[in-house]
This record gives C-alpha cells, sequence and structure tokens, in this order.
C-alpha cells in the first residue's frame, strides 16, 4: 500500500505540467462600455521537445558507444539552434501564424480592445506545449 | 562581535535580500492626455518553481479598466519581474501595467483591425 501511495504521488507529480510563464503584453484598455462587446479567446499550441533531457535519458539507457554517439549527435544538432527563444524547440515555427486569421474569425467586425497576449509553456519530462493565448474584447 | 555572528548576520542578509529581474517589457502608444496614471499589478508566490497555471494574468485589464471607468487606458507599460528570495526557493511571479487613463468622450475601439478612413 505504500508503495502505491508513492508511486501515485510520483504520477500525479509528474503529469501535472510546470506553468512557465515567458512574455506578457496588453494592448490598450477601453473601459467606456459603451456598445457591445464579446469575449475573445484564442489558444494557439505547439509541441516542444527539450532535446538535453531526452539526450540524457537515451545515455542513461544505451552503452558507452551510444552515449558518446548521442552527446556528438545533440552538439550538432546545437550548432543549428542559436539565437534567443522562449521555451522548448518546435518543430512547426508557423503555428503562430493562424491569430489574425483566427481574431477576424472570431470577430468578423475587426473592432478589438483590451488585447492582452500571453506567451507560455506547459512543461513535462522531455516534452513541453509551447502555448500564446489571447484575450480581448470584439466590439459589435 | 564573534566572527560567527557576523557569518549568521551575512548569510541572513544575502538571503533575504530578494533578486529582482525583468522577464519582458512591453509598451503601447503614449496619449497626449497624461493626467491621470493607472496602475495595477497581479502576481503569484511560487515555491520550488511549482507552479501549475498562469491564470493569475487574466485580471489585469479588469484591475485597469476599475480604475478607468468609461474612458480609455492608453499608454500601457507591462512589466514581467520575477522576484526571487532565499536562495532562490521562493519566487514570486509579478507583472505591472501602468498607463494613463484618457477620458475624451468619444467611444473608438483602440485595437481596431481595421484602419482608420
Amino acid at each position: 500500500m505504500h508503495i502505491r501511495v508513492v508511486l501515485f504521488s510520483m504520477m500525479s507529480f509528474f503529469l501535472n505540467a510546470c506553468a512557465v510563464l515567458h512574455h506578457v503584453q496588453l494592448g490598450d484598455v477601453d473601459a467606456s462600455g459603451r456598445g457591445i462587446s464579446k469575449k475573445i479567446d484564442l489558444k494557439l499550441s505547439e509541441t516542444g521537445v527539450n532535446l538535453q533531457e531526452a539526450g540524457a535519458i537515451l545515455r542513461r539507457l544505451g552503452n558507452r558507444t551510444f552515449s558518446r554517439q548521442t552527446r556528438d549527435a545533440e552538439n550538432i544538432l546545437g550548432l543549428f539552434q542559436m539565437g534567443p527563444r522562449t521555451g522548448n524547440l518546435v518543430y512547426n515555427a508557423d503555428y503562430a501564424r493562424p491569430i489574425f486569421e483566427l481574431l477576424f474569425a472570431e470577430c468578423p467586425s475587426g473592432k478589438i480592445s483590451n488585447l492582452a497576449l500571453m506567451r507560455e509553456s506547459r512543461k513535462y519530462p522531455v516534452v513541453s506545449g509551447e502555448i500564446i493565448k489571447v484575450s480581448g474584447d470584439c466590439w459589435q | 562581535m564573534s566572527t560567527l555572528k557576523r557569518f549568521f548576520i551575512a548569510t541572513a542578509l544575502t538571503a533575504l535580500t530578494a533578486c529582482h529581474s525583468i522577464n519582458s517589457v512591453s509598451l503601447t502608444q503614449i496619449p497626449q492626455q497624461r493626467n491621470k496614471k493607472v496602475t495595477a499589478e497581479v502576481s503569484k508566490f511560487i515555491f520550488l518553481g511549482l507552479n501549475f497555471d498562469n491564470d493569475y494574468v487574466d485580471g489585469l485589464v479588469g484591475k485597469l479598466k476599475d480604475q478607468c471607468a468609461g474612458g480609455q487606458v492608453k499608454g500601457i507599460l507591462t512589466k514581467d519581474e520575477v522576484i526571487n528570495y532565499f536562495f532562490m526557493i521562493f519566487h514570486t511571479r509579478a507583472v505591472t501595467a501602468t498607463g494613463y487613463c484618457v477620458q475624451d468622450g468619444t467611444r473608438k475601439s483602440t485595437a481596431s483591425l481595421e484602419p482608420d478612413l
């Protein structure tokens, strides 16, 4: 029973994603309250991969040669992944592109205020959810 | 004062001093009318980096709206800060928004996606 409790606690701990906030941006806020507004909430996400964590697991599983090869592969990949970034690497760089289309679909009038943009990550072991959240008010 | 006491005081001072860092900053167009400044802050205290949501940020726009009833808040400076305490075991994430409340009497969407004709 004791082991079950420990395993259950560990599973609950690892399955709960740690939320990391990278960036918050607010647009001008309209508090006039005139006209009818509808709340908009958009969420775009993509799966990110932590190659260092994946590499560490592979090194543990394999023998010395495999471990060295994994490290070499990691180093080579590292050469192509330079520059500032938030969160883990994603393999679809265009996942944030449809923001405008989605905003227009949610708010055909195009009159949007109180925009709040949030860039966050949900971290799990090795993988992560790389998320962009947009909220605002659509004026009719 | 003994060396041990000095050491403890120095350690306590180091541990209790919070390290402050800025994660991101953004600014919107600053208005001409800057009579009324409004500030709103939301924060979350995090232990050992265990944070399971960032919902605390959602209340920020509402807090700004409450301070500028019937007007528009423009020139918003948004700061996302991290305040580390006690050897980074505890930390606070704080998002502060400071702007100017403009009461211009005419309602106009502030972030319209359509250009003004």
